[in-house]
């Protein structure tokens, strides 16, 4: 609220204000608070409106005059004013809401230096298809260090997201924070353009010291904004192999808008030095680079995908020529940062845009029809100007400002509903769209709404204008205008309007219509475990206290018992990876006949199986019997099973495990990775006899009790080992809802413009068919005297309004089955050219259209020949 | 033209008006209330802050800012003064109308 009424007042006025009325609110209560700031909002924005027309001199002047002209004669008929602001306000405001996140997600440049020629390099794997994004090789970067002529420089990052040796851990009050930390080389900074808004970055004389760089997220939330932060120096355990507590010294706080991964952000930088990075296979890093000036993306990945078959020829150097399919393979992957960034978001966000940008059609096609009939309706009164010396030209003028006058304050309600609605606007975006926080009205989406007010002051300025220039005026005045039964223009372009709408409407249906049912689907689907209330949260022992036999055992034994004990929890169990969330094993294991199957192995207590409702399909679950010392057992799903022995049982079997294990049940597959996506084989193994230092903790709570176990897990856990931190505590069902978040978004919203889309077509018709029936109703007087039927008569009003919505809705379809290899990508189990929805939009919009025409239709039945005819 | 105080309309009047009444309390709360208390209607809010934003662009009022309080939400409150040339406005206009109601008194009370 303080944003728009700063916007039209100034910030310091809106802030005064603002105080004066949170004064009343208490006092009179919220109702009275919302009251009083609509209020004043209402006449700042008039104020503001009535400043812009009335301010300047000279040819301003009268600018001003037909100005206020424009809004005396709006105001004599406010129901048309209204609603025309209300369809502009809604087309102009939909826009600009979805402009704004156009804008901040795909069009505001990256907060690095000339971010157009910044690259990721990818080394190509191809042992794991389907995996664009493989990270490079310590060998891959040597080469690129002696032989790339078309980068200009590049830094290499190992980050949190691929390694857990830069997972770093923070001691805080409220126990160890697991930080997410990334190891760059002393060029990363200067090489993205990225500055220090306290102390300074990495510099090319930080060879190898313990220096860390920190995110301004960070310096906030763990160092209180500490305005001497640089130089301090911290404890701070990173690492792997030799996990180790050191101190370290901050250099510097990094401006608040750099971030280098989404949707969340690097917390920490450390230094990785480039001694550090020798010519071998055994390092993975992801290479960030600058492209020489000039040199294309393409020449850079020709370059890049030659230096790697170089290589593959050059390792066989001393056992001679490299076979061919090796060097085919070869290859490295040259993406631009801004493709990387946007990719998974930029298609849903397009189609926002396409969305609104039709419901500001249909707006404007509805605001066209409004506007001409009033035209129609004004021929008389812009006779008479025209009869008292006004030019073409000064009328059409005086029709532009009029239209202007109506833009403009539609285009201010939509921004300020925008405005308003801002917060909820980010809140609704799914976690794969980037840069949310950035979105806001700024300067380009105010120019956009500004352009929009334009283009629809000249749309709609056109039709009165077109009425103007078309034929005399004079000649209106010798008219009387009410023995106007319509001219043959106006019926015509009346019922393409409504053709245009309906084939619009129909568009937006299907598209609609598609999206949900998909989502409906996806909601049907069986995930094979519950999505309910599971509580979940991970710890990873990274800490070299875990290491030795038996230590992560004992860790797991402990943080049961102390789970099971907190209030509320039914049942617990352990597990190596929850739905939904990255990390997941994948093991090939050998059968004794030879043949190696991958699949996710999953280290499990025997309460997982009950926690998660997995279904036993044969043989038994794992269970407390299983122990360290026991027979090595495993359970495997029923994918796996088929993969290893076909449709033989698989009970009974062995998988050639260190040591083999015997398999004694097989459940029912699991969707983990992906909803939409079909399961993939798992095997799962006693957490007794593979204890994994990845641990997460499944929890069932009694009903009613989520809360209270939500709130005692953390402490639970953080009483079994102070130091070690806890992360991602969750509910599966929130797990399994944000993985869907993105397509649940796309159904809503093109559900919502959908239906307003349906709304304002029915408004359009119907005023187009009453319209008609009024212009033509001595033509109906005249028959209804010759004695025509009331049925025949009803017939032909449904006509004027069925008739042009049949051939919109065959445009409509036709448009639809074109651009329906669009929306493939958002699809789930539902076919683009789906004929139930087809035919089901088309039913919806003729039986809206006919229920349209029934008031109007009605009408023609009560029509007395006499009155209307004496009438004229 | 001599460079006189600019003119001043009716509610703007009212309005320099109710900042005087209130002295050195006199800020948007206190100033709809001492209008609303005289004219015995509602005023609109919004006018009252335009007017008063309007008067200060125009340079016949000129405001402080006080320190943000806890009350108000953590806002500073803003307080109206006049400046010379709105009393020379005000006596100018009161001028005007006690000349133009000079006898007319007797007229009205029949």
């Amino acid at each position: 609220m303080r944003t728009v009424l700063a916007w039209l007042t100034d910030a310091a006025l809106a802030d005064s204000i603002l105080g004066d009325l949170e004064e009343g609110r208490r006092r009179r209560g919220i109702l009275w608070f919302w009251s009083a700031v609509s209020g004043v909002a209402g006449y700042a924005a008039w104020a503001r409106v009535t400043d812009l027309i009335s301010g300047g001199g000279g040819g301003m002047r009268r600018l001003g005059g037909d100005a206020r002209q424009a809004i005396r004669v709006l105001r004599r008929r406010p129901g048309f004013a209204l609603s025309t602001i209300f369809l502009l306000a809604l087309g102009i405001g939909a826009n600009a809401a979805v402009f704004s996140v156009v804008h901040a997600v795909l069009l505001r440049p990256l907060p690095y230096a000339e971010p157009d020629r910044l690259v990721f390099v990818w080394g190509r794997l191809d042992t794991y298809p389907g995996n664009r994004h493989s990270i490079l090789t310590g060998n891959h970067a040597a080469a690129i260090k002696t032989k790339a002529a078309t980068l200009e420089s590049f830094a290499l990052v190992r980050s949190w997201q691929t390694g857990l040796d830069t997972q770093v851990d923070l001691a805080t009050p409220d126990g160890a924070e697991r930080l997410r930390g990334a190891a760059v080389t002393a060029n990363f900074f200067d090489l993205l353009g990225a500055r220090a808004t306290r102390g300074r970055t990495f510099s090319s004389g930080d060879i190898d010291a313990p220096l860390v760089v920190i995110s301004d997220g960070l310096w906030r939330r763990r160092f209180g904004a500490d305005p001497a932060i640089a130089g301090r120096t911290v404890m701070l355990t990173a690492g792997r192999a030799k996990r180790a507590t050191s101190p370290y010294t901050i250099v510097g706080v990094l401006a608040p808008d750099f971030r280098f991964s989404y949707p969340r952000d690097t917390d920490i930088y450390l230094l990785l030095p480039w001694a550090g990075i020798r010519a071998n296979n055994a390092l993975e890093f992801q290479l960030v680079a600058r492209l020489k000036s000039g040199a294309s993306v393409y020449q850079a990945q020709t370059e890049l995908r030659a230096i790697a078959k170089d290589q593959v020829r050059a390792s066989y150097r001393m056992t001679g020529a490299a076979p061919e399919a090796e060097v085919q393979k070869a290859g490295m992957l040259v993406e631009p940062v801004t493709d990387h960034l946007q990719a998974e978001a930029r298609p849903g966000v397009l189609l926002l845009a396409a969305v609104a940008g039709l419901v500001l059609l249909i707006a404007c096609v509805n605001l066209g029809l409004l506007l001409l009939s009033r035209a129609v309706d004004r021929r008389g009164e812009l006779g008479l100007r025209a009869a008292l010396g006004a030019g073409a030209w000064r009328i059409v003028a005086q029709l532009a400002i009029e239209s202007a006058v109506l833009s403009l304050a539609g285009g201010l309600a939509g921004l300020a509903t925008v405005a308003v609605a801002m917060p909820a606007i980010r809140a609704l975006m799914p976690p794969i769209v980037p840069r949310v926080d950035q979105i806001g009205v700024d300067p380009m989406v105010l120019a956009f709404a500004g352009a929009l007010m334009l283009l629809t002051t000249a749309v709609c300025g056109i039709g009165p204008a077109w009425i103007v220039l078309r034929r005399d005026l004079l000649d209106e005045v010798r008219r009387a205008p009410a023995s106007s039964t319509g001219d043959r223009a106006i019926l015509l372009s009346r019922r393409l309007i409504v053709s245009v709408q309906v084939a619009v409407v129909v568009l937006l249906l299907v598209g609609a219509s598609l999206l949900l049912r998909s989502f409906w689907r996806l909601q049907q689907i069986d995930l094979g475990y519950t999505a309910g209330d599971v509580v979940t949260m991970e710890m990873r022992l990274l800490d070299a206290r875990f290491r030795g036999p038996g230590r992560i055992a004992s860790f797991q034994d402990n943080l049961l018992a102390r789970v099971r004990a907190v209030p509320g929890v039914a049942r617990a169990g352990l597990t190596t990876a929850v739905p939904m969330r990255g990390v997941d094993f994948v093991y090939s294991v050998g059968a004794k006949d030879g043949s190696r199957h991958a699949g996710n192995m999953r280290s499990v207590d025997p309460e997982y199986f009950r926690v998660m409702r997995l279904s036993l399909r044969a043989g038994r679950f794992l269970d407390s019997g299983d122990t360290a010392t026991s027979e090595p057992v495993a359970v495997v799903s029923e994918s796996y099973g088929r993969l290893h022995f076909g449709s033989e049982s698989p009970l009974g079997r062995v998988l050639a495990l260190e040591p083999d294990a015997r398999i004694v049940g097989v459940v029912g597959d699991v969707r983990y990775a992906d909803v939409t996506r079909d399961p993939y084989p798992a095997f799962y193994l006693p957490a007794s006899q593979h204890p994994v230092d990845l641990i997460c903790l499944v929890v069932e709570p009694q009903p009613g009790a989520l809360a209270a176990v939500v709130s005692g897990l953390r402490a639970a856990a953080q009483s079994v080992d102070p130091d070690q931190p806890v992360e991602g505590l969750t509910t599966i069902r929130q797990l399994v809802s944000q993985s869907t978040a993105d397509r649940r978004f796309y159904a809503v919203t093109a559900g919502a413009f959908a239906s307003v889309a349906l709304v304002l077509a029915i408004a359009g018709i119907f005023g187009v068919v009453s319209r008609t029936v009024s212009e033509r109703r001595r033509e109906l007087a005249i028959r209804v005297a010759l004695g025509a039927e009331p049925r025949r008569l009803m017939r032909l009003v449904y006509g004027y309004g069925l008739i042009p919505a049949a051939a919109g809705t065959l445009a409509g379809l036709a448009a639809a089955y074109a651009g329906s290899r669009l929306l493939r990508g958002f699809l789930f189990e539902i076919a683009p050219t789906d004929a139930a929805t087809f035919a089901g939009a088309a039913v919806t919009v003729l039986a809206v259209t006919a229920l349209a025409c029934y008031l109007p239709a009605r009408r023609t039945l009560r029509v007395q020949p006499m009155t209307v005819l004496k009438s004229d | 033209m001599p460079a006189g105080p600019p003119p001043i309309g009716e509610f703007e009047q009212m309005v320099l008006l109710a900042v005087l009444q209130r002295k050195d309390d006199a800020y948007g709360v206190t100033i709809h209330e001492e209008l609303a208390r005289h004219t015995r209607r509602p005023v609109a809010r919004g006018a009252v802050y335009m007017t008063l934003d309007r008067l200060e662009k125009k340079g016949l009022l000129t405001s402080t800012r006080s320190e943000p309080t806890a009350e108000r939400g953590g806002r500073a409150k803003r307080c109206y003064g006049l400046t010379k040339p709105a009393v020379q406005a005000l006596k100018g206009s009161r001028r005007t109308l006690l000349s133009l109601w000079a006898g007319l008194e007797p007229l009205l009370e029949k």
